[in-house]
């Protein structure tokens, strides 16, 4: 029941908040998250899988997983610093703070994917990155992401990792040490209504045992509109895992919507 | 369940490959050899057979799923010390063939150990045929993650058509339990030795927690195969954890025994604990006691029960109080060599038991 509400909830705040404004025209990007381009003031961009990202003004833009910070209450801020020519960069900070989001599937029974036998200490998850962009033409641009995640607090038992791809690298620094990444994408235009990304992304887990990790994807996007945009494609996935090296082959969907504000009108 | 459909969603978006094994009939069972191969002589007109189910290298811990345990995930400690335990044992009682189950290769539970390989580079064994019984890339339940867990034949001498065999599945389970739940199974191996006709070897775990007929349908179709080699003029040892009593077993219920802190039994609403009661599983297995030689025979069993003990789930002295682990043959045990080695429950919940067989010319 909670979780039907909770569903409820997400597609009214899809479909029914914020009164949208079309954008003008396809950008080169459909992921403005992954380059060192912020939103305008007042513009928003949202998806399944990445942040709701909200330009405050031409520089400043906030980030959040809205519905996640029901159990990781996470706040994101990107800083444009450098826009000249066709070159863009960015520093991105970022807390999360992801103790409800472990404890929640802690516990007995079905369901569980963290042993009930270990305590869950208070965590934050701080993250700082530099984007760089570079618009090579109208029609490509290119973009990269240096970051490092740190975790301030108690370590869990490396013991209770949750070893499954693509989370195994995101919540790696519970409980190892530092996780540095290195994110390169390609954007391009195809036509008025395809779009395409190409990712690779490494990640490097500074511990004794376990440390590379690859995801590399080829990603189609079709917009119906210029508020929509569909997404579809694999992603590869290569990890060194606490059980052994392990490839994976994923499907990746994504659905974006981006807009803006408007401002109410003054007479 | 929420929590669980949330699961298989992920699971969805993320996993392309099967997340847990299902296996076919029959299969090819997977074979490891020891790192540095040992000089075992042949043998002269007998082998030592020792099974033993090593719960998976714990020991005595408290895993959650028996025991009334709490914990999931042990230490890598704790596992390899257990298994150096166990091997030590393994070695001070020299079998030829050891049949194990519940050895993990590959799991979170037990921090990732390669307990075949451990036992193969520690014991005088060169070769060991594993059929996989518990093979999940993740179970989301109490938070097991990666399993890898099954049955083991080792040997001194590299044996022949190593095949896993499915037995009958538990059909009192909802479908997504059934999924992600263990799928037991015999293993079979040839032993062909100069001079002596081929012998199969089975190593047999059959399902402990049914509520069901599953048990009778699992020995019936375990009668069937050894049915199948006598009527082909074969010959079979068979050795395992069948997980049921001699039918003359003077206690039949460990309701209460087994009983864990705020449970209740043998009252209207819970009658009896799963896998704790044994009454009416005689049919079928009995079946094994009156068409084959078992190394134990009811008569002797009857005479002295406790002294043939081999398993206990938390027994406050460790001393077991139930007998679960057998072997079968159609052709000849050397008398007087049946053993059940109750020291050795220290290291697992079962003791191991061992018997000689003469081999067949």
């Amino acid at each position: 029941m909670k979780k039907t509400k909770i569903f409820i909830l997400f597609i009214i705040f899809f479909v029914f908040t914020n009164k949208i404004i079309f954008a003008d025209s396809l950008n080169v990007y459909s992921f403005i998250q992954k380059t060192a381009f912020t939103n305008q003031a007042k513009q928003f961009n949202k998806s399944l899988w990445e942040p709701y990202s909200y330009g405050i003004n031409k520089r400043i833009e906030l980030q959040s997983f809205l519905l996640g910070n029901l159990l990781m209450p996470n706040i994101s801020v990107k800083i444009n610093l450098i826009k000249k020519n066709n070159f863009y960069l960015s520093s991105q900070h970022s807390i999360n703070y992801f103790t409800p989001w472990l404890k929640f599937w802690q516990g007995n029974g079905t369901g569980a994917i963290i042993s009930p036998e270990t305590d869950i200490p208070k965590l934050f998850l701080i993250e700082n990155g530099i984007f760089v962009s570079y618009l090579i033409n109208n029609k490509l641009l290119i973009s990269s992401n240096l970051n490092m995640t740190l975790a301030l607090g108690t370590k869990i038992n490396r013991l209770y990792s949750i070893d499954m791809p693509i989370i195994y690298n995101r919540f790696a620094p519970a409980f190892e040490n530092a996780v540095f990444s290195l994110k390169t994408n390609l954007q391009g235009k195809i036509t008025k209504r395809f779009n395409y990304m190409a990712t690779f992304d490494y990640y490097y887990i500074n511990s004794n045992q376990f440390s590379n990790f690859i995801e590399t994807s080829i990603i189609g996007v079709f917009a119906k509109s210029t508020r929509f945009k569909f997404c579809l494609g694999p992603k590869l996935v290569y990890g060194q895992y606490p059980f052994g090296n392990q490839i994976n082959i994923l499907p990746y969907f994504n659905i974006i919507f981006n807009g803006s504000i408007k401002s109410k009108k003054t007479r | 369940m929420n929590r669980f459909i949330l699961v298989i969603i992920i699971f969805c978006f993320i996993e392309c490959r099967k997340v847990s094994e299902t296996f076919e009939p029959i299969e090819d069972a997977i074979i490891y050899s020891a790192d540095k191969q040992k000089n075992n002589p042949q043998p002269l007109n007998e082998i030592k057979l020792m099974s033993w189910n090593i719960r998976f290298g714990i020991g005595r811990s408290n895993w959650f799923g028996d025991a009334c345990g709490l914990n999931t995930i042990f230490d890598k400690n704790i596992v390899d010390s257990t298994l150096n335990l166990i091997t030590e044992k393994i070695n001070k009682e020299n079998p030829d063939i050891l049949m194990v189950q519940e050895c993990d290769v590959n799991s979170k539970r037990t921090s990732y150990v390669q307990e075949i390989n451990f036992i193969l580079n520690n014991t005088q064994f060169n070769y060991a045929y594993y059929g996989p019984v518990w093979q999940s890339q993740f179970i989301p339940s109490h938070g097991l993650g990666k399993m890898d867990m099954g049955i083991v034949i080792f040997s001194k001498w590299k044996l022949e058509n190593a095949k896993r065999i499915s037995l009958p599945l538990r059909s009192d389970q909802s479908a997504a339990e059934k999924y992600f739940y263990l799928r037991y199974c015999m293993l079979q191996v040839e032993l062909n030795i100069e001079g002596f006709k081929s012998v199969k070897l089975f190593n047999v775990h059959s399902v402990a927690f049914s509520s069901d007929d599953t048990k009778k349908r699992q020995y019936d179709f375990i009668k069937n195969e050894f049915d199948k080699i006598k009527s082909d003029g074969g010959y079979f040892a068979c050795g395992g954890d069948f997980n049921t009593l001699p039918s003359n077993s003077i206690k039949k219920d460990y309701c209460i025994e087994d009983m864990c802190e705020g449970e209740k039994f043998h009252d209207t609403e819970n009658k009896h604990k799963e896998g704790s009661n044994y009454l009416g599983e005689d049919d079928g297995f009995n079946q094994l006691f009156y068409n084959y030689n078992s190394s134990l025979s009811l008569e002797k069993y009857s005479q002295n029960e406790s002294v043939y003990f081999t398993h206990t789930t938390r027994h406050p002295n460790n001393k077991p109080d139930r007998r679960l682990d057998y072997f079968f043959t159609n052709y000849q045990w050397i008398q007087g060599t049946d053993t059940t080695y109750q020291d050795a429950i220290k290291f697992s919940d079962h003791a191991a038991i061992s018997v000689k067989l003469k081999l067949p010319k």
